[in-house]
C-alpha cells in the first residue's frame, strides 16, 4: 500500500538503544544503537550464522534483547505500529489455497481489499496459481505469497529476512521495487541480506555482523 | 474484534477439513480401544455396568492425549505460529479460538460417540446421559489443559511419551469427577453434584490456560 502513513502527520522513527543481542553463546550485537527515520532502509549485513536472524527477531519483537531497549517516536501511544515479518518459513499453509493464504492475512490485518489481493497476486504472477492449493506450488512460489502480504496488510515496518532467498529475478526485481515504494511513502525497512540485491539510491543505514563484534557503518549514507 | 474471531475461525475450520487424521484418528482409536474393551469385560450386566463406564471414560481421556501434539506442530512447522504472536489480535484470543477448534475436532465427537456405545453395550440410558455430559464438561478440561504441555513440548521430535507423563497427573481430577459421574448415575443416584464440581475445573481451566499457553509459546519461540 503507497498510502500507508498519509495519516501519520508526525514522521515515525525507531530508535534502538544498547541493544545487546545473544544468540546461545555468541554474542551478535554488543550496545548496537541506531535511529531508523521514515523512509528509510536498516540493512543487515553478515556471513551465514552471524545473528541477522536473531537480530531481527529482536526488532520483531519476538525475542528479548539481553540489555537495551527499542522504542519508536512519533507514534500516538508508543505502541508498536503495524508491522509485518517475513521470516525464513514462509507461513503459508498448504491445504489453503494460493489466494486464501493471503487473504486471511490481509483480514486478520484488518486490511482486507479484494482489489488489493487481486492486485498483489499479479504483481508476483501468481494469478494463474490463485485458486490451487499451496501443498502444489514451488519453494519460490511460495516466498513470493509470503511477500505478496508486504502489499496486503499496510504495514508501515517491514522486516524481511532473506526475502531474496528462492526468488527469480523478475521476482527480486519487483521486491526491490516494492521496498522502494514503501520507503518513499515514509515507510520503515528491516532487511537482512547476505548479497546485493537493492539498487544503492535508497537511503539506507548498514549494520554489519561479525560473530562477536558489530558496528554501524556509513550511517545515513544517501 | 467480533470479525476477526470469525475469520480466526474459519480459517481452523477450513484448515480441518485437509488435516483429516487430526479428528478422525482420536475417533478411531476411541472406537477400536473401547470395542476390546467390551470383548475383554464380557456380557454379564453387572460388570459392563460396573467396567464400562471407567473403561470409556479413560479411553476418551487417551484419545484427546493423542491428539495433543498436534495442537501446534503444524503451525510451528511452517512458521505461522510466530506469525500469530504478531499479529494485530490478542494471541490469548487467537489460542483460546484454536483450542476451541480443536476441542470441536476432538472432544466434542468423543462426547457424542460415549453415550451412542453405551447405548450399544446396553448400559442404562442415566449412564448413557451422565456420560454425555460429563465428557461435555470433561473434554474441554482435557484440551485445555493439555495445551500447555503441547507448547512446552514445541517443537520436540517424538514427544509424544514425555507430552504423556506431563500431562497425566493434570488430567487426574478430571477423571475422577468424570468418571464418578458415570457411577453415580449407574446406581441410580443423583449427578448433578459431580456436574457442577466438572464445571467448577471446566470454567478456570478454560478461562485461564489459553494465556498460560501463550505465555509458554512466547517463551519456547524466544
Amino acid at each position: 500500500m503507497d498510502a500507508i502513513s498519509a495519516s501519520h502527520a508526525r514522521p515515525i522513527s525507531l530508535h534502538g538503544r544498547d541493544l545487546c543481542v545473544e544468540r546461545g553463546n555468541l554474542r551478535v550485537c554488543d550496545r548496537l544503537s541506531f535511529v531508523l527515520q521514515a523512509g528509510t532502509l536498516l540493512e543487515v549485513l553478515g556471513r551465514n550464522g552471524a545473528g541477522k536472524t536473531s537480530l531481527l527477531r529482536v526488532i520483531a519483537g519476538l525475542s528479548k534483547p539481553v540489555s537495551g531497549q527499542l522504542s519508536w517516536h512519533g507514534v500516538a501511544d508508543s505502541q508498536a505500529p503495524s508491522m509485518t515479518y517475513i521470516a525464513h518459513k514462509p507461513a503459508v499453509k498448504n491445504s489453503l489455497t494460493v489466494r486464501q493464504n493471503l487473504s486471511d492475512y490481509a483480514r486478520l490485518h484488518g486490511q482486507y481489499d479484494e482489489a488489493a489481493v487481486q492486485h498483489a497476486l499479479n504483481a508476483f504472477g501468481l494469478l494463474p496459481w490463485a485458486d490451487v492449493l499451496c501443498a502444489e506450488i514451488s519453494e519460490g512460489q511460495r516466498r513470493k505469497i509470503a511477500l505478496s502480504r508486504l502489499l496486503v496488510e499496510g504495514s508501515i515496518l517491514w522486516i524481511l529476512d532473506e526475502p531474496t532467498a528462492s526468488l527469480d529475478q523478475a521476482g527480486a526485481d519487483y521486491l526491490a521495487a516494492m521496498i522502494d515504494r514503501h520507503l518513499q511513502a515514509h515507510g520503515l525497512a528491516v532487511i537482512a541480506r547476505h548479497r546485493d540485491m537493492l539498487p544503492a539510491c535508497m537511503k539506507r543505514q548498514t549494520i554489519r555482523l561479525s560473530s562477536r563484534l558489530m558496528e554501524p557503518i556509513g550511517a545515513a549514507r544517501h | 474484534m467480533r470479525r476477526d474471531i470469525k475469520v480466526l475461525i474459519c480459517r481452523e475450520l477450513s484448515l480441518l477439513g485437509h488435516y483429516r487424521a487430526l479428528w478422525s484418528q482420536p475417533l478411531v482409536f476411541f472406537v477400536m480401544v473401547v470395542s476390546l474393551f467390551h470383548f475383554s469385560i464380557g456380557v454379564a450386566p453387572e460388570t459392563i455396568l460396573r467396567m464400562a463406564p471407567a473403561a470409556i471414560w479413560v479411553t476418551a481421556l487417551l484419545s484427546v492425549l493423542l491428539s495433543l501434539e498436534r495442537i501446534f506442530q503444524a503451525d510451528f512447522d511452517d512458521g505461522s505460529l510466530e506469525q500469530m504472536v504478531l499479529l494485530p489480535q490478542s494471541f490469548t484470543m487467537i489460542l483460546w479460538v484454536k483450542l476451541f477448534v480443536h476441542w470441536l475436532a476432538v472432544g466434542l465427537p468423543l462426547a457424542l460417540m460415549a453415550p451412542l456405545y453405551a447405548y450399544l453395550v446396553q448400559l442404562p440410558a442415566a449412564s448413557g446421559w451422565a456420560l454425555f455430559l460429563s465428557l461435555l464438561l470433561g473434554t474441554p478440561i482435557l484440551v485445555f489443559l493439555g495445551s500447555l504441555i503441547a507448547a512446552l513440548t514445541i517443537g520436540l521430535r517424538r514427544s509424544s511419551v514425555l507430552t504423556g507423563l506431563l500431562a497425566l497427573p493434570l488430567y487426574v481430577p478430571a477423571l475422577i469427577f468424570g468418571s464418578q459421574t458415570v457411577s453415580a448415575a449407574a446406581y441410580g443416584l443423583p449427578i448433578a453434584g459431580y456436574l457442577a464440581l466438572l464445571a467448577a475445573l471446566l470454567i478456570p481451566t478454560v478461562t485461564l490456560a489459553p494465556s498460560a499457553a501463550a505465555a509458554i509459546i512466547r517463551m519456547m519461540l524466544d
